[in-house]
């Protein structure tokens, strides 16, 4: 559990004048299970999507196993940033879901998940359909296969997606708010798969607001405001020890929610 | 001012076979011109910046300067590039180019309609650019093109009949030999006014139904 | 490309271009008259007034503008009216964009919010005074941005009018054609007249829809990841 997989170092980020991201620093280890967690605009998602750079970071680095993201150090030392075809080599080596499932629309489940096997890592199709069956199984979707986006439900199509992503095999995977599209009973579905997947070892960040889940989870939790780190550490510590009163304030906040359920 | 009806009767055969010429020629241009609006349309939308301007100018060129000027111009400049084609494959040229002036702007809105989540999810699995334009948002696109390219049809239709300028035998032209040759116009502008007003009245039919059909039983859950 | 024939032929073709815009402008503003009276009617005429402005709109918008003015240039004379080419014309590009126009004043009657209507009748207004004084006055401001798109339609559309020889921009050039069988010189004026005043009147549409009477509307994103 030593290896160290992902650093950001010093990000910020802005949108115009407005800085959404300031001085971000974290280190992620192999096998980490990682919780981001503030409230709604703290810049949880924009992190997120720097990571795999569909974001681009307006200052600092981000460094994925032994490479940099979104650019390196030529011999000069000098900074180059990353081609399109350097971006998407190190995009798939990061698995990615989204809030909005967005899968594939024009494409059934097995299609959406086949889609990166067969063009980025170029498995024959054979085998590209059956490593496909073996990630929809290990969502528990064998029996909706054939079936297109706007046949399933939410649950399933967030299921499909985290499918799509893992079957890629990818170093680190993030999610966004993977439930929060969903309702309760849709959402136990996708996080029982994702605690599946937390006992295999995965490297996981992941952004929720559901903190009963988070608690048994995550081997970690940082907590932002305003795009600030303000503390970091076990969940259990977080939520009984806060260090800051802004993390206690917070989830208080939300515990109280979430007990009142 | 009656209308001599058996007159009408007789020349019914001719104006309607050359509404099949009128109907085949802007067939024609529309399905060529749709596959240089798919390549075309493409670059437009992911092409580098010097392309995708010059493309626009291309396209706001033909959409801004009228029908009858392009065809005029590519009647003239077809032969003097060593083209010589006969009056009814001038004719799909010089529709084709106008088809595909206005089916670019039709595919590039197609592409930029799809959810931006579809290009994000290609981007994190590692596709290319490139591909996916191919594997995601063309595919998609093509669905809603097809109601506009319906659309633009009855728009080559009413274009074609600026041919009877170069001597396409189309409906117009054909319309207007007759009124010249019996001067009974009323009788000949009337059904060439109908049959014109029937087909594209049937085409923006076609059109609206293609467009209810695909868009209600078959909604994108891209949420 | 013979330059200096070019320069010779440019104040014939910027003469054709002003008659080219005359007609043009006058079918627009007549057609306006026709467009908002049967775009009110089409909204809120009684069944067979409505029925009526929708034939009319098919045929207007279901026939080329080539049959149109052969029609005007044929049926005028025939009823007892003779007028001059130029009048001629007129009658038939005001035929033409009234079809388009009664759509345009259909689409902003249609798009101003119902709650207006309402608020109008329940300070006792009648409905053709709510329409009059409430909706319409609403409408017009949507209708700007179209209408100048319509202007450039017609520019274009006037072009047809060489068939029944109106010496507009395109029959000049023509007759200029066959004249010296210059045809790349002249062709390449003619086209780049119409595509100066046509572009000009559609970046004047987008400016007004945008910029002037966007009613708060934000352009709509691009998308980042492509460009
Ligand atoms: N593309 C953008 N352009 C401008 N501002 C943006 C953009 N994306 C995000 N922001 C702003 O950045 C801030 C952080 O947004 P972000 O989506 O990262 O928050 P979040 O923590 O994920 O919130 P939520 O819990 O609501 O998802 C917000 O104030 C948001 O308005
Ligand atoms: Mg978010």
């Amino acid at each position: 559990m030593e290896k160290i997989l992902l650093k950001m170092e010093h990000i910020h980020k802005s949108f115009g004048q407005a800085e959404v991201v300031k001085d971000f620093n974290v280190e992620v280890k192999q096998g980490e299970k990682v919780i981001l967690a503030g409230a709604s605009g703290s810049g949880k998602t924009t992190i997120l999507r720097m990571i795999n750079y569909l974001e681009t970071p307006t200052k600092g680095k981000i460094w994925l196993d032994g490479d940099y993201i979104g650019g390196h150090y030529n011999e000069k030392s000098e900074w180059v940033s990353d081609s399109m075809q350097d971006l998407a080599e190190k995009r798939k080596q990061i698995g990615m879901v989204f809030q909005s499932f967005n899968l594939f629309a024009h494409l059934s489940a097995l299609h959406n998940v086949t889609l990166g096997l067969t063009r980025v890592l170029k498995l024959p199709k054979k085998e590209a359909i059956a490593r496909a069956e073996h990630y929809l199984n290990k969502v528990h979707l064998s029996e909706h296969i054939k079936k297109y986006p706007h046949q399933m439900s939410g649950g399933q199509q967030q299921r499909v997606a985290i499918a799509r992503a893992l079957a890629m095999q990818p170093k680190l995977m993030l999610f966004d708010e993977p439930t929060s599209a969903l309702d309760p009973k849709l959402t136990n579905e996708v996080l029982e798969v994702m605690q599946e997947l937390a006992e295999e070892k995965l490297t996981m960040v992941v952004v929720t607001h559901e903190m009963g889940f988070a608690r048994h989870f995550a081997d970690r939790m940082i907590y932002l405001e305003d795009g600030v780190f303000i503390e970091e550490g076990p969940p259990e510590k977080l939520f009984t020890h806060p260090e800051s009163e802004k993390t206690s304030h917070f989830l208080s906040f939300c515990g109280y929610k979430e007990g009142d359920i | 001012m009656g209308l001599n009806l058996e007159f009408m009767l007789s020349i019914i055969p001719e104006l309607l076979s050359a509404m099949v010429i009128t109907l085949q020629i802007s067939i024609l241009a529309v399905l060529l011109g749709i596959m240089g609006g798919l390549v075309v349309g493409s670059f437009r939308v992911i092409g580098p910046k010097w392309l995708k301007m010059l493309i626009q100018l291309l396209v706001d060129y033909i959409r801004g300067t009228p029908q009858i000027v392009h065809i005029l111009i590519i009647y003239f400049a077809l032969p003097r590039i060593g083209i010589i084609l006969n009056a009814y494959w001038t004719g799909v040229v010089a529709l084709t180019i106008i088809a595909t002036g206005y089916e670019v702007e039709i595919v590039r809105t197609a592409i930029e309609s799809i959810d931006k989540g579809q290009i994000e999810a290609g981007l994190a699995i590692g596709l290319l650019k490139r591909q996916i334009l191919i594997f995601v948002l063309l595919p998609q696109a093509i669905r809603r093109i097809i109601p506009p390219l319906t659309n633009e049809l009855t728009n080559i239709v009413k274009a074609s009949a600026f041919l009877s300028v170069i001597a396409v035998n189309e409906l117009t032209k054909i319309s207007n030999k007759i009124i010249y040759e019996t001067f009974y116009f009323f009788e000949v502008l009337i059904l060439t006014a109908l049959i014109y007003t029937v087909i594209i009245t049937l085409l923006g039919m076609l059109s609206n139904f293609i467009e209810k059909r695909m868009f209600s039983t078959n909604s994108e859950a891209n949420s | 490309m013979d330059i200096s024939f070019m320069i010779e032929i440019v104040p014939r073709l910027l003469r054709a271009t002003w008659v080219t815009l005359q007609v043009s402008a006058i079918s627009l503003m007549i057609g306006l008259v026709f467009g908002i009276v049967l775009g009110v009617l089409r909204v809120y005429g009684n069944r067979f007034i409505v029925w009526c402005t929708k034939g009319f709109v098919i045929v207007a918008r279901g026939t080329p503008a080539a049959i149109q003015i052969y029609a005007a240039f044929f049926l005028l004379p025939r009823l007892g009216i003779r007028l001059p080419l130029f009048a001629v014309g007129v009658v038939a590009l005001t035929f033409n964009t009234s079809g388009y126009q009664v759509e345009i004043v259909r689409a902003a009657l249609e798009s101003i919010d119902k709650g207006q209507i309402e608020a109008g009748l329940a300070i006792g207004l009648t409905r053709w005074k709510t329409m009059l004084y409430i909706t319409l006055p609403q409408a017009v401001k949507r209708m700007m941005g179209p209408m100048t798109n319509e202007f450039a339609n017609l520019i274009k559309a006037s072009s047809a009018l060489m068939l029944i020889s109106l010496y507009e921009l395109t029959k000049s050039g023509h007759a200029i054609i066959a004249a010296t069988f210059k045809y790349a010189e002249v062709l390449v004026l003619v086209a780049l007249f119409y595509f100066v005043l046509v572009q000009s009147l559609c970046k004047l549409s987008a400016y007004l829809e945008n910029n002037v009477f966007n009613f708060g509307k934000t352009a709509d994103p691009r998308n980042e990841f492509l460009n």
